[in-house]
């Protein structure tokens, strides 16, 4: 077994000024833009139940989505906006959802949690800490027992490492890939928390990479604050998984800026200033200063970007603002397929 | 300009109290300074400055309740003049709950008004839908005395009896009265069997009812339809869950001997070019009761009870899309005759469904009359915001005792539902007494 | 039509199926190599490979989750469970990923899986392994909860559920396994979910069940008739999610009182939901009323006879009978 290794972007090739960068900057920025308007929403009552917004963590979502391919699948946890948007499910559309509108990804029945945008890709946002690793295990087999090249990204929290279904779906990967029929590429969102709970007092062993190697799944460790490093490590290991159909595991240790969820107020668990600490290595920053410096990105560029990002951020609420509810007889639509209970012919 | 506004801080978070201010209207603020304190169930936070600025109007005093959304303050840019009037913190968006008090004195109490009045909130949180579960009215009224049961509802109080709802529903249509079997169940329960021996019929009664529909059909046995509503049909079903929902009826039951009243109207049917039903003096009669008794008259509000200055009586009509309930305004000053000429032409509109809002609105009381369908007696459900309804049976011969005689007499059976909240038992009782008079003594209704 | 094991049926259900798309696949703990538990898989993996006839490690949340993985992809995964008390593990997989995803996603995946396995009580198996889950199942919506109680509507109901795009609830009776009955050969033999069906026609009591205490109920429907010349009819319920309650009240309407068995605890179980519903539709149509045969409200007990006690056999029926008879 490898050494855990870190791997960290210090050298930046020619590439570095492809205007695929651009492109991730500003998707970048969009999600920014767009998680603060769902918190502005949350406050003035618009956005329901709970909401876990990405801000700080957008080089995960980014430098990993923006390496796979058409096809691919991808599954999530509750802090799912990101994910979505990245895909490219409709940011109006995924806005509708949070008001808990017609319009929305889930036609208003999933919410915050359950984005989910089979077009995409998307196969959803799940409220259950750890619950969907062992559904993206089975359809990384499902994916190879159809013999297609297609493979599939789980992203989870750090805090999902210590619950039973992690470790079940981590052998029973680790067992499938031998045969070269898992084909998942595993994301530890690593921000150090589990909600409230900090690293060191949820694991028992730190090195979530090592405890992912135990079930014989390779896994590596990335500084996700700095998009060029995540992406260089996805490049290289969605290749080695569409060729093995083995499962690999990154360690993207990253950071939230926002509380837990939108009723984390007072954040206990952590001081004011360990979060501006963290601010100074904000993703979107370090992208940007290294475009600049490197690329030549101006900063009228980057305004232009910033307020292309807030326009379609406002977009997004007034759609779903003006969208109408769900018609109150999908309360009884997609329970089941078949035997499922009727509408009441009074609705 | 930029609005502060009482942040949702929670996920179950509708209003939020402001503590105090740091800044008032006028002061300069920084991006990130604390400009107020609010507090909110679980904790108490200051609320920063999003921008640079000058804090405009304040809409919301210390100590007061403000719902989620509600605008607390504005900021105005450097430069920027205030608009006329800052939206106020009580123009809160649909989804926050009640307008916040006015003064802070007041806020506590309005506080505990709030947490009281909690199914108000969810009907204003969750809009619509939440009003049309609520029109399907409650699951069960426990105000509400039993009705289906005749044969319970006719026995002497304390005697009801054990027995099974097959032997009840026998009973029913055999026309055997329970008192008068005995049960051989567990403790005295009378079940089919015993309701078989009394009348020695077996097999009729369990036959006697219609056959279940052929349940086990070959599928698909069941179609789901939809019957789409009318906008009637809505209204019809709004306005009837409404009035048993918040209304405790109670009801009054009162025969009426109406030989005479309908001697009268035979003999006045008699006069060419005169036609009358007895539906006619009955509404004449009840308008005239109505004169006397005000407090029958009247309607329950939140804060009063109203007693009306007029008497309009509202007559049940059935049209084809439902029922609608014309009004005969002041009836009690118009003669039996231009009450029936009024009610046949209201009726003839209503069934074209030509009635004009204001030929079917502000009846204070109303009759609802199934005499024509040979129905002995009812209860009819109140029309609000009338504080009573009169359900009329038919008039029929009978052989009753007077002077301890056994004669023929035509009866009508007369039931008073009552809003309990404007009508007492005996004050209902009062109304019915006088209502005989004038039924019983019909020429009060002619001169 | 030949006479089949339970067993053979449930077998040749899945192999059949197996063989019309290679879309379905079985998973389970020791069901391959070993030819499973109960010997309802064997010689499966020998013909289709351990592709599709997986061992999977004791990981029953593992074998459920990854199970709805592959039906949202499309494929049509069965999962044995070497007993339904181990399922519970997988509460969360099957409660909260398999019966949700649907409806949360605003009908965007199907989840076409089957979770099948015995469940009830064996023989001194004691309180961890002779549970029944059809209440706790039932009162999810998203899932199918059925319960054959035959060879031929095992193999015809474990056909609907594989062809199906809904996560079922499978349940078998271990004690069934080795039961004979006629079972048609045609391929495209199914049995609809959301059918019940009457099993003994009768005219003076209606006595409701399902699963293994239906052939309870028919033993005693028989010394009903033979010894108290008291004619019960008999209604097998198939499947309890949906539940089809229509020919269970065209018997009462006929019969007038009804019994209805199930295997175990009777607070807020599945004789509980037929009876209160049958209470609903019915009232006026009951002479007395519905009565309920359960197990006894305790963890089952090893000891042989403590056991016998703990489950309804054909005496509670029959006394259960003749008290809505008011022949006691």
């Amino acid at each position: 077994m490898a050494e855990t290794t870190r791997t960290s972007a210090t050298t930046i090739d020619s590439a570095a000024c492809a205007p695929e960068w651009t492109e991730i900057l500003r998707q970048m920025i969009f999600i920014r833009r767009f998680e603060e308007a769902t918190e502005r929403e949350f406050r003035r009552g618009k956005i329901g139940g709970y909401l876990h917004v990405y801000s700080g963590q957008e080089a995960v979502a980014t430098g990993i989505l923006s390496a796979i391919q058409k096809g691919d699948i991808v599954f999530s946890g509750y802090r799912d906006h990101a994910h979505a948007l990245t895909l490219g499910a409709d940011p109006c559309r995924v806005m509708a959802e949070l008001f808990g509108k017609a319009t929305g990804v889930s036609k208003g029945k999933g919410g915050s949690m359950h984005l989910f945008d089979a077009e995409h890709g998307f196969y959803g946002g799940y409220g259950i800490v750890g619950g969907h690793l062992t559904l993206a295990t089975g359809a990384a087999y499902a994916l190879r027992y159809q013999q297609t090249e297609r493979i599939v990204v789980c992203y989870f929290g750090d805090g999902a490492m210590n619950i039973g279904s992690f470790h079940e779906a981590m052998n029973i990967a680790g067992l499938w890939g031998k045969q070269g029929m898992c084909p998942v590429l595993f994301v530890i969102e690593n921000n150090g928390y589990a909600m409230g709970t900090s690293i060191e007092r949820h694991s028992a062993l730190t090195d979530l990479s090592a405890r992912v190697r135990a079930y014989s799944i390779q896994a590596e460790k990335v500084d996700a604050q700095d998009v060029f490093a995540v992406r260089g490590v996805a490049d290289r290991v969605i290749r080695q998984i569409r060729e093995t159909g083995k499962p690999y595991c990154i360690e993207a240790v990253t950071y939230r800026f926002s509380g837990h969820g939108a009723a984390d107020i007072l954040q206990p668990y952590r001081t004011k200033d360990e979060v501006e600490e963290h601010r100074h290595r904000d993703p979107i920053m370090i992208l940007r200063n290294r475009l600049r410096e490197i690329c030549g990105l101006s900063d009228d560029d980057v305004k232009k970007m910033e307020d292309d990002a807030g326009e379609r951020a406002a977009q997004a609420v007034k759609f779903a603002e003006e969208s109408p509810v769900p018609d109150p007889r999908e309360l009884f639509t997609d329970v089941v397929a078949e035997h499922g209970p009727q509408p009441e012919t009074e609705s | 300009m930029a609005e502060i506004i009482m942040p949702k801080m929670g996920d179950a978070m509708t209003e939020g109290k402001v503590v105090r201010w740091y800044k008032k209207s006028g002061d300069g603020v920084k991006k990130g300074e604390p400009v107020l304190e609010i507090e909110t169930d679980k904790v108490n936070l200051d609320l920063e400055a999003e921008q640079d600025g000058t804090l405009g109007e304040v809409s919301a005093a210390e100590g007061q309740m403000v719902p989620v959304g509600g605008v607390l303050a504005t900021i105005l840019a450097p430069g920027e003049k205030p608009k006329s009037a800052a939206k106020n913190a009580a123009a809160a968006p649909p989804s926050a709950t009640a307008a916040p008090s006015s003064s802070p004195q007041k806020s506590e109490e309005e506080v505990q008004r709030r947490r009281t009045d909690k199914k108000d909130s969810f009907k204003h949180t969750t809009g619509e839908y939440a009003e049309a579960i609520e029109s399907k009215g409650p699951r069960i009224d426990r105000t509400a005395p039993a009705q289906q049961d005749t044969n319970v509802a006719s026995m002497p109080e304390g005697s009801r009896r054990r027995s099974s709802p097959l032997a009840r529903r026998m009973a029913r249509d055999l026309g055997v009265p329970l008192e008068s079997l005995q049960g051989s169940g567990p403790q005295g329960r009378i079940i089919a069997k015993d309701v078989q021996g009394f009348r020695g019929a077996p097999a009729a009664a369990q036959t006697s009812r219609v056959a279940p529909p052929p349940l086990m059909a070959a599928a698909p046995a069941l179609e789901a339809k939809s019957i789409p509503l009318t906008a009637m049909r809505r209204t019809i079903a709004k306005r009837l869950a409404e009035s048993t929902g918040p209304i405790p009826h109670f009801y009054l039951t009162a025969d009426y001997d109406v030989t005479n009243l309908l001697g009268i109207r035979e003999q006045v049917n008699a006069i060419e070019g005169i036609k009358t039903s007895v539906n006619d003096y009955i509404v004449r009669a009840v308008a005239l009761a109505l004169r006397h008794h005000p407090n029958v008259n009247a309607s329950w509000g939140d804060d009063a009870i109203s007693q009306h200055g007029e008497v309009h009586i509202g007559i049940a009509v059935s049209t084809p899309e439902g029922l609608i309930t014309p009004v005969v305004r002041n009836a009690d000053q118009k003669s039996v005759r231009e009450i029936g000429e009024e009610v046949h032409a209201l009726a003839g509109k209503a069934r074209s469904r030509k009635l004009l809002p204001n030929e079917y609105q502000g009846s204070t009381f109303t009759i609802s009359n199934l005499g024509a369908w040979d129905i002995e007696a009812f209860t009819a459900i109140i029309n609000p915001p009338n504080a009573a309804i009169l359900a009329i049976g038919s008039a029929e011969a009978r052989p009753v005792v007077v002077e301890r005689q056994i004669v023929v007499r035509d009866r009508m059976k007369v039931t008073m539902s009552c809003d309990h909240r404007v009508v007492d038992g005996a004050a209902g009782a009062e109304f019915l007494k006088t209502l005989r008079q004038f039924i019983e003594q019909p020429l009060r209704l002619i001169v | 039509m030949a006479e089949k094991t339970y067993r053979d049926a449930i077998r040749e259900a899945m192999m059949e199926e197996m063989d019309r798309d290679t879309n379905v696949l079985i998973m389970g703990e020791d069901i391959g190599v070993y030819e499973g538990t109960f010997r309802i898989t064997a010689g499966m993996l020998k013909k289709y490979g351990p592709r599709r006839v997986i061992d999977t490690p004791i990981a029953e949340a593992g074998m459920a989750g990854t199970a709805v993985g592959m039906a949202m992809l499309g494929l049509r995964p069965i999962v044995e469970m070497m007993t339904m008390n181990f399922a519970i593990v997988a509460a969360d997989q099957i409660l909260n990923h398999a019966a949700k995803v649907r409806y949360f996603s605003g009908g965007q995946v199907d989840v076409p899986m089957v979770i099948r396995g015995p469940q009830g009580a064996g023989v001194q198996l004691s309180a961890q392994h002779s549970q029944t889950f059809e209440t706790f199942y039932g009162h999810f919506p998203g899932l199918a909860v059925v319960t054959p109680a035959t060879p031929a509507d095992a193999k015809g109901m474990l056909k609907t559920a594989i062809r199906g795009k809904d996560p079922v609830i499978f349940l078998e009776s271990a004690a069934l396994y080795g039961m004979k009955g006629e079972v048609p050969d045609d391929l495209d033999f199914t049995v609809p979910f959301g059918q019940s069906r009457v099993a003994r026609e009768g005219s003076d009591v209606t006595i409701v069940s399902y699963g293994r205490m239906l052939q309870v109920s028919l033993i005693a429907a028989e010394k009903l008739s033979n010894d108290e010349g008291i004619e019960a009819e008999v209604i097998d319920l198939r499947s309890i999610r949906p539940l089809d309650l229509q020919p269970s009240y065209a018997s009462v309407a006929k019969t007038h009182r009804a019994v209805v068995v199930q295997e175990q605890w009777k607070p807020f179980g599945a004789a509980a939901e037929i009876a209160a519903s049958i209470t609903e539709e019915m009232f006026d149509d009951l002479d007395a009323p519905v009565a309920r045969v359960t197990g006894e409200d305790v963890p089952m007990p090893y000891a042989r006879n403590l056991e016998l006690l703990a489950t309804p056999h054909e005496p509670q029926i029959i006394a259960a009978v003749k008290k809505v008879m008011y022949h006691d």
